[in-house]
Order: C-alpha cells, then sequence, then structure tokens
C-alpha cells in the first residue's frame, strides 16, 4: 500500500447529503470533506442534529450522498459491506439465537461463501468456529458463549456486538454511540477494553460520540462538526497522547486536560445556540 | 505612538530598478532608533536574508529569533529589544511587489501571539499551524494552536481564508468564532487579528495576530476594501486601541486614483502615510486589501 492510500485510507470528498422530506428538502450534512489514515481512531463530536450519524451511514455505505463521494480503501463506497462493520448503540442482537451464534451468523455470511472478489475458498465449519470463539474471547466473553441475550448484561450485549463486528476482520470499524445506553462505570471498562482491543487488531476506527472524555481518551483524531441543519466539520483536533492510554494517568495529565477544554469549549460555547434555540 | 504594542517595528522591502536587489522602503520604528539605522544601510539579494528568503521561497516566512546567525541585524535587534519578525512577499500579477517585514518583541510585560497558518489544497482541506510565536503567553496556547486544524469558513484563520480579506475579533473570549477561547482568557489574550498572505507555491497562507487589551497589536489599524463593483476603496473596517470593538464602516469611499491609499492598492508598494504604513494585501496573485498600521 502506497503512502497516499495509507493517508487517505478513508477518503471523503465534497460529501452533501440531503433528504426528501414532507417539508421539502432537508439538508443535513455540506461541503464534507475529511480523510481516515489507516489505523487511525477518529471521533466524531457535535449536538444532536449535526449529522454525526448521517455522516457514519454514509461510510456504511447505509445511505448514498446526494453529492461527492466516498472511497475506503481507493474502491468507491457502494453499499453496505463486510469491510465496514458497524456497532450501533442499540446491540441489535437476536434474542433466540446465543452470543455464539449472533457472532457465528455474520461469521458464516463473510467466510463461509467462497469470494470471487478476494479470491478466497470458504471456510468449512469448523473454521468458522473458530472464528467466532476467537472473537468473542477477544472481548472477554468466552465464559459467556452459550448464553442468550436475555441472559447478560447491557455491557455484555454490547461486546457480543463488538465481537459480531470484529469477526467480520472489517477494514473500518464504525461505531455509533457504542456505550450511549450504559451506565458511567460499564462505560468506562468497556471503553478500556475497546483501546485495548484496537491496539491489538490495529483496526481503523470512527466513532460518533457525545462524550468528551470518551473522545479525547480513545482518538487519534477528534472531528468537530458544527450545528446542523446543514452541518459541516468545523474544527479537527489531533490527539497526540502517547500510547498504550490510562484513563488514571491521563486524569492529571496535562495535554488531556487541555484537549477536553478544548472540545468542551468548542460544544458548550461556541456552538451553545442550538440549546438556546431550543 | 503608544511603547506598548506587540508589534514593534515595521519595514518594506521593494525590488531595485534591475529587479536582482530589495531596496530599503521606508518602515515604522518607532524608539527603535539603533535598528533602523542598522536597516537604512541594508539590501538583499534574492535568498539572502529574512527578506531576500521571503521571496525566494515565495511564501511568508517567520524568524523566532533574532539571533540566529542568519540574521544580519541581530545586535541591533537585541539592542532595541526586537524578537522574532515574519517577512511577508506580496506577489500580483506573477511579479514580487514588496517584502513587508514586522517585528514583535518578547518583553516581560507584552502579551501577544503571532501565528501562521497554511492549507496546502492538493494534500489537505485543513488549514494548520506552520509556525508561531508566543511570547509570554506559555505554553497551553501554543500546544492547542499546534494541534487544531481549522477548516475553510471556520475559526480565525479559517474566516480569513474563506473571505479573502483580513478579519477581526474583537472578544475572543466571548466570541464563538474562536475554538481556543478558553486558553486565550487564561493568557490574557482577547483580541485577533488576521491577514491573507500572497505566496507564489499555491499554498493558502493566513498571518494571524492575537493580543491582549494592554499589548494591542497596533495602536490603530484601518482596513480598505474594493466595493462590489471594484470601482472604488470602502473603509471596511478600523480597531484601535482605545476602542473595545471594530469601528463599523463609516462609508468613505476612495476612487482607485486620486489618493495614497488606492495607490498602494493599485501599485502593491506600500507607503507611509502621517504616522501609519500603508500595506496591501494580497491573496493568490492578486490585491484583496489595503491596511493602514500605526504603531
Amino acid at each position: 500500500m502506497n503512502e497516499n492510500q495509507t493517508t487517505k485510507f478513508i477518503d471523503i470528498s465534497g460529501v452533501e447529503q440531503v433528504f426528501k422530506t414532507k417539508n421539502g428538502p432537508f439538508c443535513a450534512l455540506q461541503d464534507i470533506h475529511l480523510t481516515v489514515a489507516k489505523g487511525e481512531f477518529v471521533a466524531l463530536i457535535g449536538h444532536s442534529g449535526c449529522g454525526k450519524s448521517t455522516l457514519l451511514n454514509l461510510i456504511a455505505g447505509l445511505t448514498m450522498p446526494t453529492q461527492g463521494h466516498l472511497l475506503c480503501d481507493n474502491r468507491e463506497i457502494a453499499g453496505p459491506g463486510p469491510d465496514r462493520a458497524v456497532v450501533f448503540q442499540n446491540h441489535s442482537l437476536l434474542p433466540w439465537l446465543t452470543c455464539f451464534e449472533n457472532v457465528y451468523l455474520g461469521v458464516e455470511r463473510v467466510f463461509g461463501a467462497a469470494s470471487k472478489s478476494t479470491g478466497t475458498a470458504s471456510e468449512n465449519k469448523a473454521q468458522l468456529t473458530q472464528r467466532t470463539h476467537a472473537a468473542l474471547a477477544l472481548v472477554g466473553l468466552t465464559p459467556a458463549t452459550q448464553k442468550r441475550p436475555g441472559e447478560i448484561s447491557g455491557g455484555m450485549k454490547q461486546r457480543v456486538g463488538i465481537a459480531r463486528a470484529l469477526a467480520m476482520q472489517p477494514k473500518v470499524l464504525l461505531m455509533d454511540e457504542p456505550f450511549g445506553a450504559l451506565d458511567a462505570l460499564t462505560r468506562a471498562k468497556l471503553q478500556d477494553e475497546l483501546l485495548d482491543i484496537v491496539s491489538k487488531t490495529r483496526a481503523t476506527v470512527v466513532m460518533v460520540t457525545h462524550d468528551v472524555d470518551e473522545a479525547v481518551l480513545l482518538s487519534d483524531k477528534i472531528v468537530m462538526m458544527t450545528n446542523g441543519p446543514s452541518a459541516t466539520i468545523g474544527e479537527v483536533l489531533s490527539v497526540k497522547l502517547a500510547r498504550p492510554r490510562n484513563r488514571v494517568e491521563l486524569a492529571e495529565d496535562r495535554h488531556y486536560v487541555q484537549y477536553r477544554k478544548a472540545v468542551i469549549d468548542f460544544l458548550y460555547t461556541r456552538q451553545s445556540h442550538v440549546e438556546k434555540a431550543a | 505612538m503608544t511603547n506598548k504594542t506587540f508589534i514593534r517595528c515595521i519595514e518594506y522591502w521593494v525590488p531595485g530598478d534591475d529587479g536582482t536587489v530589495l531596496e530599503f522602503g521606508g518602515g515604522l520604528f518607532g524608539p527603535a532608533k539603533r535598528f533602523e539605522a542598522a536597516t537604512r544601510k541594508l539590501c538583499f539579494g534574492r535568498g539572502e536574508g529574512l527578506p531576500g528568503q521571503a521571496w525566494e521561497c515565495g511564501h511568508p516566512l517567520m524568524l523566532k529569533t533574532l539571533q540566529a546567525p542568519s540574521f544580519r541585524r541581530a545586535a541591533a535587534a537585541q539592542a532595541d529589544g526586537l524578537s522574532c519578525a515574519i517577512a511577508l512577499p506580496l506577489f500580483a500579477d506573477k511579479r514580487l511587489c514588496t517584502v513587508v517585514v514586522l517585528f514583535c518583541s518578547d518583553a516581560v510585560d507584552l502579551a501577544g501571539a503571532i501565528e501562521l497558518w497554511h492549507n496546502q489544497p492538493e494534500e489537505s482541506t485543513d488549514m494548520t499551524l506552520l509556525s508561531g510565536y508566543y511570547g509570554n503567553t506559555g505554553d497551553t496556547f501554543e500546544f492547542l494552536s499546534s494541534h487544531t486544524s481549522f477548516r475553510r469558513g471556520t475559526g480565525l484563520p479559517g474566516r480569513t481564508w474563506a473571505g479573502q480579506a483580513p478579519v477581526f475579533m474583537p472578544d475572543l473570549g466571548r466570541g464563538s468564532g474562536f475554538l481556543r477561547a478558553d486558553s486565550a482568557l487564561k493568557v490574557g489574550i482577547n483580541r485577533g487579528f488576521a491577514v491573507p498572505c500572497g505566496s507564489t507555491d499555491g499554498n493558502i497562507y493566513v498571518l494571524a495576530f492575537l493580543s491582549a487589551l494592554a499589548t494591542p497589536i497596533a495602536s490603530q489599524v484601518d482596513v480598505w476594501q474594493p466595493d462590489a463593483l471594484q470601482s472604488h476603496l470602502v473603509h471596511s473596517f478600523s480597531f484601535a486601541e482605545a476602542q473595545p470593538t471594530a469601528v463599523a464602516a463609516d462609508d468613505d469611499k476612495l476612487a482607485l486614483d486620486d489618493n495614497i491609499i488606492a495607490q498602494v492598492f493599485a501599485t502593491g508598494v506600500p507607503s507611509l502615510l502621517g504616522q501609519s504604513l500603508v500595506i496591501p494585501v494580497a491573496m493568490q496573485d492578486r490585491i484583496t486589501a489595503v491596511l493602514a498600521i500605526s504603531l
């Protein structure tokens, strides 16, 4: 992979997203330009309605842009695919399947059939099973393999969602407020585990979050979006904190505090008028 | 002239008749008499000295210490308390019109910062910090600046880039356009003024001055821009040490041919006007505004 492909692993150029509504066209996003390097962890942050999830859905291929284009690993994003796995806030697990079966479902779809485009042969059941177990082990859920979603905690369900995404060995992991529905302690624990997973897998991650600390703790780059409608990217903050990151040590790190203040200032001072308008 | 402005001296250099050297055109030096005397004797070839290097590079250059071996007037600068300089070459119609050099001081009681931002259109849509001089503002502000990038139209550099004209932000701590407001307030910085800069390398440059109430950028700055019909220069805004905000346009209009302001706009060559130095502002090979600065 040449240097340009590495630094522009995800390449978003001139993207605009306009939705047709009964009240007329609604411009959610305009003039979006963003590149994500391979292995980079990018956080999208902004107030509600600023188009963060819309942008994530565009990268996932779940919706097509009105204008502009998106490339992933130098290929146009023309629809959803296993190379861009998504983890939603709502874990969306199938309640009648065990944790193992929930993950296996995706693994079988991706690796269980031969692929002409990648030239890979289909894998047998033993191989698929091994992949599934490995993914569950990565998120620390081996003991809960045979449990159903109704028998595990919220944090564990979200871990299954992450395992399901990672099991497909995606090029990009897309996370839409993955820990938003969890209590603070569980959230912190999963953030730490995600840091560990990303360190091991060297995944490229784009994550939507409202949590300032989460953005600074996890990411290499924080993309701050202006308020909608017609939201765009305002400023981009490079977070150059050494890895591995430890939240306890960082709590007193002056650079961490400075980054945090900059993001808070952006959200609650400079983009605060959305609150007043509401 | 106040003794406490962040910008301490301004000089300008113009190409000689044969175009091989830069000759001294004039400047405002205030109490920096030794520096002025050393300056008047000099000329610079292309690539020589700070003005010559800016000419050669074709874009703004910042020298964060004037005690560098390459700076000929180091002794005089030190004697007169000058510590940092930024050279702005100005091009119009692909020819060099002038190199303007601004000098600042890092005296203990002076608080301010100068930042040079740039965007490389073929590489990125972000404007990032190329160089910065932060005087006594401490490292927090510098740290955030070096880690922040701006899109066209946002932030002080981004707005200057989008408008291709000077931008003034009178109250950075409370404004909605300044990302680093919290850090700025802590070090007493409350005003920002940015100008677009010319270059020949296809990149976009913006020079931003950030100053505190106790240390204004200059004693007065007036900005003139052409009207929509390009038939007159309109007095866009001015800000002065004694005024809390920029003064809105007083609808002064100047024809493009009958005064020094218009002459500077037309020729790209600065000129002294009383206690002010009138300098052109250019972006992408054309002059977009004129500044009149008093120290």
